[in-house]
């Protein structure tokens, strides 16, 4: 029986697992693992897909389909996510990944991927072999405790003697001194915002006033974002500024393999007039201050917010955050204007 | 099959996977060939040749024979 993919369905859950164990023993990260039911409903619009041939798993993905409004007009497209083969562990499956991607052009054409953990993962690689627009969404961050950020940060405590040096730094009051000298940990002054419990319904007119800006943006009406950022999860932080909105996390990290143990607050996903970036990236920058988190992220890929994030005093970091465009979505794109962050893809995971 | 189609199929992949192979070459004995190489040498040769592989005959490619044969077959179709 030649390799099928189909959907996936509740008799074929012992399967997956049995794929999953194979891939885990094969030395495939931990995070590389299909869902274990075909029906995970962590974000709306989930199709699950499984590549099987005689009875064996032997890869998946996920489709997310979503609204998207390019340049004022409305377009499908879906977020291809999550593709598995068992290429990664057996070549002798190679080809699995091709058959997964074009399948899933086949069912969908305006194709999305994101994130991918850097240009050297074989997903990019694969995507940008078949002429799909990439580029990297900027990462941005402030530190707002010095000593904290010194003693946590993962990338930079590489070697026995940068751990020691930043160990003292922290003590001594030198790296914040350093810091704020380099303009790096300059806290705002307070800024006015107005907290929300849910977006419905003032996020409608919003959407309505604001989205025509854009080049390509994800639905971001109130029942899509009711549904991304469900009131009843406490953990997202919901303000309103200037004619635009944002949604924030503040994370105690725990053993973070990035952030360590720092509290760090995120500017998850933000949308208005364009000339309101300024004014949310301040208020959302203000309150996470003011809560007092260490350390301030973002991932944002268009100017406008970009901007607003280095008006609050934000800098750039290398980002392994990636965009992948499938042709037929760069054709209806036609050019910049892109506002993506992570409220886009999977949503905010690992925050 | 055609000799040349195989002849040629093998220097594409030769030129893709960085490696010595030889008509029996597969995923399974060339170190180079996993995914991404699969990828790169199936869109080589779809350029080559013009066309497009169905999944079916992705599936049938397992050695550098059965691709020199598909292609083959699909140039004669």
């Amino acid at each position: 029986m030649p390799l099928q993919i189909l959907p996936y369905t509740y008799d074929i859950v012992g399967e997956v697992r049995e794929f999953n164990r194979r891939l885990l023993a094969g030395g495939a990260p931990a995070d590389q693992q299909f869902p274990e039911a075909p029906e995970p409903r962590w974000m709306p619009g989930m199709e699950l897909f499984v590549a099987v041939e005689e009875g064996k798993v032997r890869g998946g993905y996920i489709l997310r389909r979503q609204q998207f409004t390019a340049h004022g007009t409305s377009l499908s497209a879906a977020h291809y996510r999550l593709p598995l083969s068992e290429g990664i562990v057996d070549r002798k499956y190679a080809m699995v990944g091709l058959r997964l991607v074009r399948d899933a052009l086949a069912r969908e054409p305006r194709l999305y991927a994101m994130g991918m953990g850097g240009w050297d993962k074989p997903l990019p690689q694969m995507l940008k072999s078949l002429r799909w627009t990439m580029s990297e969404v900027p990462f941005r961050f402030k530190v707002a405790h010095p000593a904290r950020f010194l003693r946590n940060i993962r990338v930079l405590r590489t070697s026995a003697v940068r751990r020691a040096g930043l160990d003292l730094a922290a003590w001594s009051g030198a790296g914040w001194l350093g810091m704020k000298a380099l303009g790096l940990a300059r806290a705002l002054p307070a800024v006015e915002c107005e907290g929300a419990e849910r977006f419905a319904p003032w996020a409608d007119e919003v959407w309505q006033r604001a989205h025509g800006g854009y080049g390509l943006l994800g639905q971001r009406d109130a029942a899509t974002l009711d549904q991304l950022y469900p009131a009843s999860d406490g953990r997202f932080l919901r303000m309103r500024a200037g004619g635009g909105w944002a949604v924030l996390l503040d994370t105690q990290m725990r053993d973070h393999k990035q952030f360590g143990d720092m509290r760090v607050g995120t500017i998850v996903d933000c949308f208005g007039p364009i000339d309101s970036a300024g004014a949310v990236m301040r208020g959302a920058t203000s309150l996470l201050e003011r809560r007092g988190v260490d350390l301030l992220v973002s991932n944002q890929s268009h100017g406008a917010w970009l901007g607003g994030l280095a008006d609050a005093g934000f800098r750039a970091g290398p980002s392994n955050y990636l965009l992948a465009l499938s042709p037929k979505l760069a054709e209806a794109v036609g050019g910049g204007g892109i506002h993506v962050n992570r409220g886009d893809g999977d949503g905010p995971i690992h925050l | 099959m055609n000799e040349q189609v195989l002849s040629r199929v093998c220097e594409i992949a030769s030129d893709i996977l960085q490696a010595d192979v030889t008509p029996d070459s597969s995923p399974e004995t060339v170190e180079n060939w996993d995914s991404v190489q699969n990828l790169n040498l199936v869109l080589a040769l779809e350029e080559e040749y013009g066309f497009q592989f169905d999944p079916e005959e992705m599936d049938q490619a397992k050695n550098l024979t059965s691709l020199a044969r598909i292609v083959s077959a699909k140039r004669g179709a």
